[in-house]
């Protein structure tokens, strides 16, 4: 993992990991077999990909802050675009809005190409 | 994923289900504390989804979730004991709208509530074996 980031327990669970893409926060997952969900397709489960878009837009925002503001998640809305295969899950997040209370982070995830992502997020925080 | 969840199934019937599950370590938010990340409600609650849609329709086809949507109220520990419930309360078509909630199980308190959206017979082998032989 990263050094640089602010990894969580639950980040080796999940096999998170980040690196740098001109200046953008590039986030990965390598899944396992303990994140399979439906056995049928080879698909990640569809929980841990929301843990994945939750757990992105929570390090987007925290690379991003001026301060250390413990960020408590409100709610998150996935949409699943497609069916995400046990392969390398990538994620990138653009801060909506990040006030003194609340912040909005939007997130998405793909795996062979940004443009054809595999589920999208929109995540509420309350600072 | 059931088992990673450490979910024991209490009851379950076309009306929804009811499991029983506490997270483990390996779900923690903070070094520093036993709070489990929310994000590990999502994954049970999305667990339940497709438990109580297969209970639903009574049978095992191949589904997909659309979209989910999930309300964190309260935090919660790891170890904690915890009450989910599930069920479908609409299916038009090959839409099924599903909603659910996780609950301290010695409080009765609500920690977090969600719904979806599920697609029935998506592409994808079914699940039961010889079917169609």
């Amino acid at each position: 993992m990263s050094e640089c980031a602010e990894f969580k327990p639950i980040d080796q669970w999940l096999t998170l990991d980040v690196t740098k893409n001109d200046d953008q926060n590039i986030y990965l997952m390598s899944p396992t077999e303990i994140h399979l969900g439906d056995p049928s397709i080879k698909a990640i489960h569809g929980g841990v990909v929301a843990l994945f878009l939750e757990r992105v837009a929570e390090m987007e925002l925290s690379a991003s802050g001026k301060s250390s503001t413990v960020a408590n998640i409100v709610n998150t809305n996935i949409d699943f675009l497609r069916s995400a295969k046990m392969k390398p899950l990538f994620g990138s997040a653009q801060i909506i809005r990040r006030g003194r209370r609340l912040a909005v982070v939007d997130v998405i995830a793909w795996q062979d190409k940004i443009d054809v992502p595999v589920a999208k997020a929109t995540v509420s925080f309350k600072l | 994923m059931f088992s990673q969840l450490n979910m024991n199934l209490v009851d379950i019937s076309e009306h929804g289900v009811i499991v029983d599950t506490s997270f483990g370590e390996c779900f923690r938010a903070e070094s520093s504390s036993q709070r489990a990340h929310s994000g590990a409600l999502t994954i049970a609650l999305d667990s339940m989804f497709g438990l109580a849609l297969f209970a639903h329709v009574k049978e095992l086809r191949p589904i997909a979730t659309i979209n989910l949507k999930t309300e964190y109220l309260s935090p919660v520990n790891t170890g904690t004991k915890l009450t989910c419930t599930a069920s479908c309360f609409a299916l038009e078509g090959n839409i099924a709208r599903m909603k659910g909630d996780i609950s301290d199980a010695a409080t009765g308190a609500v920690l977090a509530t969600a719904t979806a959206a599920f697609m029935t017979g998506t592409a994808g082998p079914s699940f039961v074996a010889n079917e169609g032989a």
